[in-house]
This record gives C-alpha cells, structure tokens and sequence, in this order.
C-alpha cells in the first residue's frame, strides 16, 4: 500500500512552486555527468570492439568521397590504388586497413587542394565475400577555393618592396597548379631606385599522384641592382623545369635551366674586370640538390642537423651556352641545447666552382669564370661584420667574386633575462669567418687542375677572415631580424669589414 | 666610420679599441683568372673578333675604326681588346683604358684630349674651321645613313654580314632577339632625321652618292684631307666608313654603296694610304 501524502502537501502546489537555483544547478550537473559517462562508456566500449577486432580478417569493398567538385576521378583512383591493391587487399585486418586509410587521407591532405578536415567513416560494406569481413570507407572532404590572390610587403637585406602572387590550385582536376608573381623592390640606402624586380610563372603537377613528387617548369625574368658592391646591374630571362622527389637520403631536386644574363648599365666608375665580364651570356645547367633537414625550427634552431649538397653542371658537351663549369655548394648545420633554454647552433659552408671546356672536340677551350656564377661571401646573413660581399678578391671598390670558398659560424643563443625561453628573442654571441678565393691562370696555359689545387691550397695558408661579435636576434614567423655589434679581427687588406652595429634579415643564416 | 661620428659622438677610449682592430691584416688576395691584368700598353675596347683583336687588326665597326686610326696617327701604341656596349662608360664602343693600374676608362669623345696629354696631336687641319666642320657633318649623316641601311636594312646582307658580326652569345635564339633589336634601332635613327619618317632606299643611296662627289672634290689631288700635313681626325672619319664600305663582302644587288665609292679614285686611292700609314 502506498503512503498516503502528507496531509497539507499538495502535488500541484509543489510543482506550482518556483525551485531552488541551486537545485536546478545540481540536476543539470548531474544529467551532464551522466551523458559523459554514457559518452566515455561508448568511445570505451568502440576502442575494446576496434581492439578485439583489430585482427580481424576485412576487405575494403569501395571508397567513396564526398564534396568533389573539380578533383578528377582518375586522379583519386590513382590516390587510392595502393589502399585498394589486391595483395594489400589478401592480408588486412582491421587495425591495418585503417591505418592505410588513415595515410591516404594524411596523402590526400599533402596535396594541399583540400581543406584540413577530412572526416573517415567506416561503414559495412556491400560486396559480399567468403571469409573476410567487408568494410567500406566515406570521406568527407572540402575542396578550397580554386584562386588564391596574395599581396604584401617584404623586406630583405637592404632593400624593401611589395608582391603580388596569384595561384591556381587544382588546375586539371589533379592537384596541379598553375603560379605566377611579380614583385618589386626598392634599396632602403637610395629610395625610389628600383633595387630589384622580378617575374615568375611556374606550373607544377605531383607525379603519379603523389604529392612527394613534384615536376614544375617554368619561366622568370628578373632583374637585381648591384651596384652597391659591384658597379653593375644583372637582367636575366630563363626557364626553368624540375623535379623534386624523396629519396632514402633525403629530399631530392632535379632541375635544368637555362637562362640569358645581361650585366649592364654600369656605374660611372667601375673597375675593368666588371667591364669586362658586361653584355650578355647565356647559361645552360643541369642542377641536383639533395637536402636532409631534421632540425626542430628553420629560423632558429635548438636541435637537429642540416645537410645539403648542390651540384651544378653548365654547358657541358650537349647543353650548350657561353659559360662552361661544374659548382658543388655543400653545407652543414647542427643545433643544440642545454638547460635553461641557452641554444647553440653551429655551421660550415663550402663551395667550389671548376670551369670545363667549352665547345666540342678539337675547338674546346678553357674560359675563365665570369662574375654571374662565382661565389660572393660577406654580410648581414652571412658573415657577420663584413659588409655584403665585403669578403673575397676586389678590384678597386668591386667585389669581383672567387671560385673556391669556406666559411663558418658559431653562435650562441641565450633566452633575455625577463623574457624566458618561450619568446622569440634572443641574445646571442657569436664568432664566424670565411675565405673566398679566384682560380688563377686559367686561359694563360696553365692546367686547370693545377689553377684548383693551388687556390685550395691557398685557402688553407694563415687564418681565414673572422669576425666576433655579439647581438640580439628576433625569430620572427616569418624571417629571423638580428641586431648585431661586430668586430672583424682578421681581414685581408682589401675586404670590408664592417665594424660596428649591423642590421641584418633573412631565412637562412650561417 | 665618419658618418657614425654625425650620429654620437664615439669617446676617444672606444675609438681605440675600434682602431686596434681587425688584430691581423693579410696581403690582397689576386684576382681570379677572368678579371684583365693591369698592362704596360693602353687598351682600346672594340667590336672585333678574338683573333683580330689579338693581332691588332682593323674592326668592322665604322666608329671603332675610326678611333683605331686616330690613335695610330697620335703615335700611340695601344693594343686592342674585343667588348660590347654595355662595358663602355658611354654606353657606345670604343672606350680606352689607360696603361698600369687605372681604374678610369676613357669614352671615345674623349680620346683626342687623351692623346694629347699622353702622346702628341697630329698636324691635321683645323677642325673648328666652318668647312671642315660642315664636310663632318656630312659624313656623319649622309655616309651613316647609307652604311645603315646598306647592313642593317638590307635583307641579305643583314643576315650574312649583321647577324654574324655583331654576336653577342652562342644560342641562336637569343642572337636572333638581339639582331632583330639592332635592326629596329638602326630604322629608328634613319627615320629621326627624315621628314614624315620615311625612309626611301633610292634617296639615301643618292645622298651618300653626292656626299662622295663632295669629299672627292674637296679631296683633290692632297694626299690628306684640307693639305693638312698629317693624317687627323677627318681623315679618320672618312676612313672608318670607306675602308668598310670597300672591304665588306656585301651582297652583289646591295652593294650600291660600295660602287659609290669606288667610282672616285682619289677616296679609293686616300683609304689606301691610310690603311699603309697604320700597317693593315
């Protein structure tokens, strides 16, 4: 029998009531741990069932994505061939069929015609099979916009100026795009006289759909002031066409160009080895770089290596041209940290450049480098006090360039006082030097091998050009700004060092 | 380090420190083989082949020529060097840079005050003389104008004579694009001085033709121009054109000029001894 109700409790009367805030603030948290758990309960149990199954035998019976509007089907068939192969198809269980998927969706995301969120749901699947569970996958993708327009500022060392860039993504329907930009610059030191400017249009494809390998061909046409190390101004025209693919070594670049340079308009007062190296000459060369990079940050880095090879081959026996050589740069960075946030990161650079015989057979000479393909040494970004290209053979006040190079840098980096490791800047000491030196006898009956010997030999008597200083370093996004107090303590009588502040911003330092 | 002292001025202990470094100073390093060596001889800068140059043979250029007999007529002995429009300090060949270390190139309308300074001035006739003065001009518009065309316009020897002389690189395609800019300059100079900008093959050939008949007469039977004793800067002129215009191995339909020439045989007879005078 029910308990009767208190006499003067009347149900209506209770409902009628207004209730306790601090009821209804208790009944709503526990409705919301209840959800939760009964959420957790679910993920638990789905993650015990993916677990139990894991091996389970299944065939991927089809894919299907959704969102495509101008991504090609072939080109996604050919996405998702290796997921869908027969022989994978014999051997998946259920952990491993998702994890394929799981690298093609990442796959389909490097190709960068897709928004970040790809969603993948499992689901059964339709074609009936004898043994193996049959499960089928839905994507969910998001195609972004087919145009991309962009437009700013840079600055650069020494100069400032505007760009404009315009992409085409996903030009015929398999991540192909299609880019061109135009961007100008002005010198800081001379304001109004264009420094710089330049013109590119690139078009690049994935190859065999996948977007670790990239073959672009295109075509620049630039042209950049000199005039404030060397007296003159260089215009080039070219194209260029590459291929980019990950080897066990690390990245590969495979390019040839071929390019017509014209140093002209020379000052008033340029030396006679720049006259002589003015008009125009026309370079044809086979480029290959191969890169390793495992640091942690490009612009400052605390950990990890940088190795990097690049070799150069220029009107060798087919390709033709004015200008006959073969250039290796290599370079090696390593970066470390100890406790409390102090970093040091650590460089070297060399480079050497061998002319080749021009022309073929009987009529094959020898030519001497010319001033567009040697090696320039000394800077903000480079060396540290020295003034750009201050290092290195000169003629007069222009920086003529060397064939044969080394250079290093050490720098210590130390999170300010108040600041703490978490901001970008930093204070940092550092020591870095180089020399730079020119093949001699080329031309004069003189072996060529000799002439190589001799100038790497040369960069090995007395002590390289060094300079020590120290300074502070913002490590921006985007580029990395430094501020530095530099002494040179070993010169040659003719380079400039620069003693003193120096201001200096790039994406690559020493 | 004067323009820092504008901005603070540097105390006299931190100037010390600065002044004590760099700790060690090394000799120069030499220039790499590319760069030209300082030379005991004056070079001049010319539109020449390797091989001529070396040997100091005439070029194919009418002004670089021009300059080439001059210097040789001062006494001085220079060797010659092939380069193009860009090196020169005018933006034109021929330029000159002196003998040892020099680092100042001298442009072409400059050399006479060159030569006299370093070497001497011929005994030539007085080039500020209204006469002389007029014949120059002459001879840089009417005989130009001819040579222009006759090179530069004319289809055949535009393309065996032009394309191959005036090369700049070894890539045909570039090659074409800079003969094909040379040419369209060339029409544009000849049509800057002609009314409505027409250029008429028959009227420049005719022009050239009468401005031959005038050197001629004013040539007579002087073995210089003016009886000057010595060869000089009008003798030079004239020479630069005709012994071009003589030698050039022009298309047998377009070599007008070449028989306007030859038609007077004191000019013939006047390039000849120049060309003795200089030993080419």
């Amino acid at each position: 029998m029910a308990s009767p109700l208190p006499p003067d409790d009347d149900v209506f009367d209770r409902l009628k009531s207004a209730i306790n805030p601090a009821v209804i603030s208790e009944r709503e948290k526990a409705v919301q741990e209840r959800v939760r758990a009964q959420y957790e309960k679910a993920q638990k149990r789905l993650e015990e069932l993916i677990h139990e199954n894991s091996t389970l035998p299944v065939t991927i019976s089809d894919i299907r994505i959704h969102g495509i509007k101008n991504t090609r089907e072939g080109f996604l068939k050919s996405v998702f061939a290796d997921a869908l192969s027969a022989e994978k198809q014999q051997g998946y269980t259920l952990k491993t069929a998702m994890e394929d998927l799981q690298r093609t969706t990442d796959k389909l995301h490097r190709f960068g015609i897709f928004h970040p969120t790809i969603n993948m749901y499992l689901d059964q699947g339709s074609k009936p099979s004898n043994d193996r569970t049959v499960i089928s996958a839905d994507l969910s993708v998001s195609e972004r916009g087919r145009l991309l327009l962009k437009t700013g500022t840079e600055l650069g060392n020494a100069e400032g100026g505007g760009y404009l860039n315009a992409t085409i993504r996903n030009v015929f329907g398999g991540a192909e795009s299609l880019y061109a930009s135009a961007s100008t610059a002005t010198s800081t030191a001379d304001i109004g006289h264009c420094a710089r400017y330049s013109y590119e249009v690139t078009f690049a494809t994935p190859v065999a759909a996948n977007p670790d390998t990239v073959a672009d061909i295109g075509a620049f046409r630039s042209s950049r002031s000199n005039h404030h190390f060397a007296s003159h101004e260089e215009v080039m025209n070219g194209v260029r066409a590459g291929l980019k693919f990950l080897g066990k070594y690390g990245e590969h670049e495979l390019g040839y160009t071929g390019v017509w340079r014209q140093i002209t308009n020379l000052s008033t007062n340029a030396s006679t080895s720049i006259r002589a190296d003015a008009g125009d000459s026309v370079k044809s060369s086979i480029t290959h770089t191969i890169t390793q990079d495992s640091r942690d940050n490009k612009l400052l880095p605390t950990t990890g290596y940088l190795l990097k090879n690049s070799t150069e081959i220029a009107g060798f026996g087919e390709l033709g041209g004015d200008v006959a050589f073969i250039k290796n740069e290599a370079e090696v960075q390593r970066a470390g940290s100890f406790k409390h946030g102090i970093s040091f990161s650590t460089g070297l650079r060399a480079g050497i450049m061998c002319p080749l015989p021009l022309g073929l057979g009987d009529n094959s000479h020898v030519k001497p480098s010319r001033i567009n393909d040697r090696f320039f040494l000394g800077g903000a970004t480079d060396i540290r006090g020295f003034r750009e290209s201050g290092l290195g053979p000169r003629d007069g006040n222009d920086a003529v360039g060397g064939d044969v190079y080394v250079a290093g840098g050490a720098s210590l980096f130390l999170p300010l006082p108040r600041l703490g490791a978490e901001n970008p800047f930093r204070f940092q000491a550092f020591v870095n030097g180089g020399r730079l030196v020119g093949i001699q006898g080329i031309g004069n009956g003189e072996d060529v091998k000799q002439g190589l010997v001799k100038a790497m030999r040369e960069i090995g008597i007395g002590y390289p050009s060094i300079a020590a200083g120290v300074g502070l370093v913002y490590a921006h996004p985007v580029a990395r700004f430094e501020l530095n107090f530099a002494l040179p303590v070993v010169k040659r009588a003719e380079e400039k060092g620069r003693k003193g502040l120096q201001f200096g911003v790039g994406i690559s330092f020493l | 380090m004067a323009d820092r002292e504008s901005f603070f001025p540097i105390p006299p202990l931190i100037r010390q420190i600065f002044d004590s470094f760099p700790l060690l100073t090394y000799p120069a390093t030499p220039l790499p083989s590319g760069c030209p060596q300082p030379s005991q001889l004056p070079t001049l800068y010319i539109f020449s082949t390797p091989e001529d140059a070396s040997t100091g043979k005439p070029s194919f250029n009418p002004s670089c020529l021009k300059w080439q007999a001059y210097l040789k007529f001062c006494g001085v002995s220079y060797r010659t060097g092939v380069s193009n429009n860009h090196a020169s300090p005018s933006g034109a060949l021929p330029f000159l840079v002196p003998a040892g270390d020099a680092k100042q190139a001298v442009q072409a309308s400059r050399l006479p005050q060159w030569a006299s300074e370093n070497a001497r001035s011929p005994r030539e006739c007085n080039l500020e003389s209204p006469e002389v003065k007029a014949f120059l001009a002459l001879v840089d518009t009417r005989v130009r104008d001819a040579w222009l065309y006759a090179l530069y316009l004319e289809p055949h020897n535009c393309h065996t004579l032009a394309q191959k002389l005036y090369r700049s690189t070894s890539v045909p395609a570039v090659n074409l694009l800079l003969s094909s800019e040379l040419q369209k300059s060339a029409a544009a100079e000849l049509r800057k001085c002609r009314p409505g900008g027409v250029v008429n093959r028959d009227d420049i050939y005719a022009d050239a033709d009468a401005a031959f008949s005038a050197l001629s007469m004013v040539l007579g039977d002087n073995g210089w121009f003016f009886g000057a004793e010595e060869p000089g800067l009008f003798d030079a002129t004239v020479f630069g054109y005709t012994h071009l215009i003589l030698t050039l191995g022009w298309h047998e339909k377009e070599a007008v000029v070449a028989r306007g020439v030859r038609r007077h045989e004191n000019l013939v007879a006047h390039e000849r001894r120049v060309r003795e005078f200089c030993g080419w």
